[in-house]
């Protein structure tokens, strides 16, 4: 088994079998966390997909100061929410071409919990907070980055990141009141 | 006296900071009082519990998909590298003739170009009566 810094050194050199490995290794962590930013919808896995084409492109440049995951992480969250102002300029523009407004409209995740299983209603509840705070319970609940890592890879203080995520919590826990 | 919402903050920031002493010793003594800030922190503690196990799927298709899509960027950056080269090759032959042009005929009229700038009126008629 290839060790994670062989991988990426020979995949600079162009060994496509070491990229494939490294895609491997980290497309289960990516994919939770643009799922996480984008809730259940059809273009996760297209934004999953650019971030290691990014990674591929920038390759020659990565020195390896950062951890791959990190830096991963890092990307998938900046496509995500480049995904997210996209969507809400299509949102906007239907809203007003059409009268019955956007067609992904996020399931209200508090009603009718019968029908459905937690996992996918904390994918909804999520979809409820604001990007920047979803961002945050992402990295550090659903990815499990320490707040100092989170405070990095988002580039904001790490008082910011704890009262962010104290505001994130409480809200989730009043939307999924009926789960929990 | 602290309000509700006061310690349902310092429940959610005791879970990811260090609270200091006072805040810390407030929090113990509002958990033991209140039976509803005791059930708050048990879904919190079960909220983070289930996003931490939110699932992290491989999919053997999706490492397929990318270095399929790799594959077709490399092969379109190739192709525009082509193209960048035909372009520059087509302008350097260009230049090269229209300096040649210039270099014989001292001038880019459409009669240089065409290559007709030193037919004299009897040269004309010579060729006509050649037909």
């Amino acid at each position: 088994m290839l060790q994670q810094d062989d991988c990426i050194t020979r995949a600079k050199s162009g060994d496509t079998q070491a990229f494939r490995l490294l895609v491997e290794q980290h497309q289960g962590q990516v994919r939770a966390t643009v799922r996480s930013m984008l809730g259940p919808v059809p273009e996760v896995d297209d934004v999953a997909q650019e971030v290691f084409i990014r990674f591929h492109h920038a390759l020659p440049e990565f020195r390896g100061d950062a951890q791959l995951s990190t830096y991963l992480s890092r990307i998938a969250i900046n496509l995500s929410l480049n995904e997210i102002k996209r969507r809400k300029r299509k949102g906007r523009w239907l809203t007003f071409t059409r009268a019955d407004g956007p067609e992904t409209q996020v399931e209200d995740p508090s009603v009718r919990p019968e029908r459905q299983d937690l996992k996918d209603t904390l994918q909804r509840a999520l979809q409820q907070l604001d990007p920047a705070f979803r961002a945050v319970v992402t990295l550090r609940l659903v990815e499990g980055y320490s707040v100092r890592e989170t405070a990095e890879i988002l580039d904001l203080p790490q008082g910011t990141i704890a009262s962010r995520l104290a505001r994130a919590q409480q809200k989730l826990r009043l939307i999924l009141e009926s789960w929990l | 006296m602290k309000d509700e919402a006061y310690y349902r903050m310092l429940l959610a920031r005791s879970f990811d900071e260090e609270l200091d002493r006072p805040e810390a010793e407030a929090l113990k003594e509002e958990l033991i009082r209140s039976g509803t800030l005791r059930k708050e922190a048990a879904q919190l503690r079960k909220l983070r519990q289930a996003l931490e196990s939110l699932p992290k799927p491989s999919d053997e298709t999706f490492t397929d998909g990318v270095m399929r899509r790799i594959g077709t960027v490399a092969e379109h950056h190739l192709s525009i590298r082509w193209l960048n080269w035909a372009a520059a090759a087509s302008a350097a032959i260009i230049l090269m003739a229209g300096l040649s042009i210039y270099w014989s005929a001292g001038s880019l009229s459409t009669e240089a170009l065409v290559g007709i700038s030193e037919l004299a009126p009897e040269d004309a008629l010579t060729l006509l009566q050649a037909y």
